[in-house]
């Protein structure tokens, strides 16, 4: 009887331990990123809201352009911030949520670039498209959106954990 | 000695606590996820000065770990570790960094084009970028499309539990099927999208009819002899058309959809597929079809944001229900359809709510021809004819990993007396089939643990088809949707159902069903 109780005990904690969050594990320590596109990019400024629903498949224009968006390979650490903090999914969540959108008949996820270095040369090249890196890693070359008006060095930007 | 130590009380205690704790600590490690397993390995401290070396071995230097990247190091190729044999930043290697201090100076902002020109990163970059660049303008453009295959299939074991003569819902023996193979094709082509999805099935092969005089049924066999194998027999299947469409996104206020479609209303319609909804079959309310699953004709749709608020609208124009709607209307008589939805992202999670409608003309009709004054007539006598009008609300609140999800429908049929068709089940004093209001709802809840994609679901539906009607029923369902990873999704289901009036019918059923879906 004790035995059965006991094995009860452990299967909740295990189960109550392995849903605790681990945002800090995941993704490392507090980051921030940025989110860039081309020097004539036709706007400067996007809302958080607008971003999350380009990055979830919706259509966003700026200034009568569409925007393509861009995005790093899963499981890189500037992914998974951006899919944490701005799509509010986890890896796991992120690749679900794609299959079940394309079941639906919906458009697919953004495309995945393999580097950040990649994702910056291509910003710079293809009309219109849109991507994120490190904020301490943005060249001279492209131009950093903000952010409901505010840029990553800024408080309460919030591209980051 | 040892003996008498592990046979006193508290020392058995002991070992079970250890060994539950064992248990706990394996659970909590196996539930630990892939991802944060070796982040936690890549993770290192955000100061760079206090910064620990990826355990990671430099592939240039066998044996030789990797310097840290530092708070301050910008994108050259160098610094950021780029391999020997691709040129591609190893990102595993380069964990994200502190962010500035909102009250210092922002970060530095290193010029790759400068100092990493003439690099083989950079060239690979460039060259990687280039190609990426024209895959990409080469599909949106003219360099002609790309056609995507995917699709999913699910494999089904069902056994009713209840063992009445007048079950009438499942199979009466333990059944293993394949119900679902579909395979999409999809091609993007810029603004336009091409879709098509098809169903392979074994259909019509054992499909019954019903001869309501005898009382039994006849087994259609689709079992025809191979001209390839010496006149073997063979059965053939069908296919069943579920979408073919192309769209048009002139804004995001406004796609243009031509074709055959899925009803844009609720939520089960348009999860469409097994692997995306949680239980393993559909809802009385959807599977009833009270709104048509498909449509042949246009649909218009779009949607746009107020701050975290989306706001978004479906409107169709179709052939309506009918015996051959998918490529001919019978009555001119267009149906009409909406959905209206609104999503709302709050601190508890995001929340989207609609409301859907479709109001249509049913028709049948004959081809009759003759001979009037000597020359061929032909004339197509309508021989049922029915109006429809079905309302649907929807409610979806996702919040972290809880899931709750309804819908509701009410549909009002109305026949047109001279053209009203038999009763399906003839009833004392009813030959004809009455105008009738359905009406049903379904709410599902459920949520989904780390530990394997786990969900733990409960869903209860009711159907209503009028006071007394044999099939108003209620059902109540439990189980697990387990997900472990994105493509493959098992399914335990246990259901029973209640009938207040059973009439012909027993007046409970149950039935086990286990699943796995699978996206590929």
């Amino acid at each position: 009887m004790i035995t059965k109780k006991l094995a009860y005990v452990a299967l909740i904690f295990g189960l109550t331990v392995a849903n605790v969050p681990r945002v800090a594990a995941d993704t490392g320590s507090t980051a921030r990123l940025a989110v860039v596109v081309a020097k004539n990019f036709p706007v400067d400024n996007l809302s958080f809201a607008d971003l999350k629903r380009l990055y979830m498949g919706d259509t966003i224009e700026a200034s009568g352009k569409r925007v393509i968006p861009l995005a790093l390979r899963m499981r890189s650490p500037e992914r998974t911030t951006f899919d944490e903090s701005v799509i509010g999914l986890a890896p796991d969540d992120v690749a679900r949520y794609w299959v079940d959108r394309k079941i639906r008949g919906q458009s697919g996820p953004p495309k995945a670039i393999d580097s950040p270095l990649t994702l910056l040369r291509l910003v710079d090249k293809l009309d219109g498209s849109l991507g994120y890196v490190r904020a301490d890693a943005v060249p001279s070359d492209v131009k950093v959106l903000r952010i409901d008006g505010k840029r990553p060095s800024d408080p309460g930007y919030r591209l980051s954990i | 000695m040892n003996n008498h130590i592990i046979t006193l009380p508290w020392a058995k205690l002991s070992r079970r606590t250890a060994i539950a704790n064992t248990i706990g600590l394996a659970f909590a490690l196996c539930a630990m996820p892939l991802h944060a397993q070796s982040a936690a390995a890549e993770h290192v401290p955000s100061d760079p000065a206090t910064a620990a070396p990826s355990p990671l071995p430099n592939p240039q230097q066998p044996g030789v770990l990797p310097a840290p990247a530092t708070a301050t190091t910008g994108p050259s190729a160098g610094a950021l570790g780029s391999t020997a044999a691709t040129g591609e930043l190893s990102t595993a290697q380069v964990p994200l960094v502190a962010a500035p201090n909102s009250a210092t100076t922002p970060p530095a902002v290193p010029d790759t084009s400068a100092s990493g020109a003439g690099t083989s990163a950079d060239a690979t970059a460039n060259a990687q970028a280039e190609q990426e660049a024209s895959e990409i303008a080469a599909s949106a453009d003219t360099g002609g499309p790309k056609l995507n295959f995917y699709g999913f299939a699910d494999f089904t074991f069902a056994k009713r539990l209840s063992s009445h003569s007048t079950d009438i819902l499942m199979p009466n023996k333990p059944t293993f099927y394949v119900g679902n193979f579909n395979l999409y094709m999809a091609a993007e082509l810029g603004r336009w999208r091409s879709l098509s999805e098809v169903r392979f099935t074994y259909l019509p092969d054992g499909a019954q009819t019903l001869d309501s005089s005898t009382g039994t049924s006849n087994r259609i066999s689709t079992a025809y002899g191979d001209y390839s194998d010496w006149g073997r027999s063979k059965k053939v299947g069908g296919v069943i058309i579920e979408r073919v469409t192309l769209d048009y996104s002139a804004h995001s206020l406004l796609t243009i959809r031509a074709g055959q479609f899925l009803t844009p209303y609720g939520i089960w319609n348009v999860d469409h597929g097994s692997p995306t909804f949680i239980g393993v079959t559909r809802p009385f309310i959807v599977g009833n079809e009270w709104f048509p699953s498909h449509q042949t004709g246009l649909e218009l749709f779009g949607s746009f944001a107020i701050d975290a608020t989306q706001l978004g609208y479906h409107l169709t124009l179709s052939n309506g229900r009918g015996p051959i709607d998918t490529y001919q209307d019978l009555d001119s008589n267009k149906a009409l359809g909406w959905r209206f939805w609104a999503k709302h992202d709050a601190s508890i999670g995001t929340f989207t709510l609609g409301t859907s409608g479709y109001k249509g003309r049913y028709t049948d009709s004959k081809m009759v021809y003759g001979m009037t004054n000597g020359r061929l007539s032909i004339q197509y006598p309508d021989t049922e004819r029915y109006d429809e009008l079905s309302l649907a609300t929807d409610l979806k609140w996702t919040w972290g990993s809880y899931l709750l999800q309804g819908e509701a429908i009410l549909r009002d049929v109305r026949y047109d007396d001279r053209l009203r068709p038999a009763a399906q089940f003839a009833t004392p004093g009813t030959q004809w089939s009455p105008d009738q209001r359905v009406w049903g709802y379904y709410a599902l809840t459920g949520y989904r643990l780390k530990w394997w994609g786990i969900m733990p679901f409960v869903m209860n539906q009711y159907q209503s088809w009028g006071k007394g009607a044999a099939l108003t029923c209620w059902e109540f369902a439990g189980g697990l949707n387990i997900r472990p990873n994105e493509m493959v999704v098992f399914k335990i289901a246990a259901l029973g159902l209640w009938r207040p009036d059973p009439g012909f019918f027993s007046k409970t059923e149950s039935q086990f069903a286990a699943q796995v879906a699978w996206s590929f």
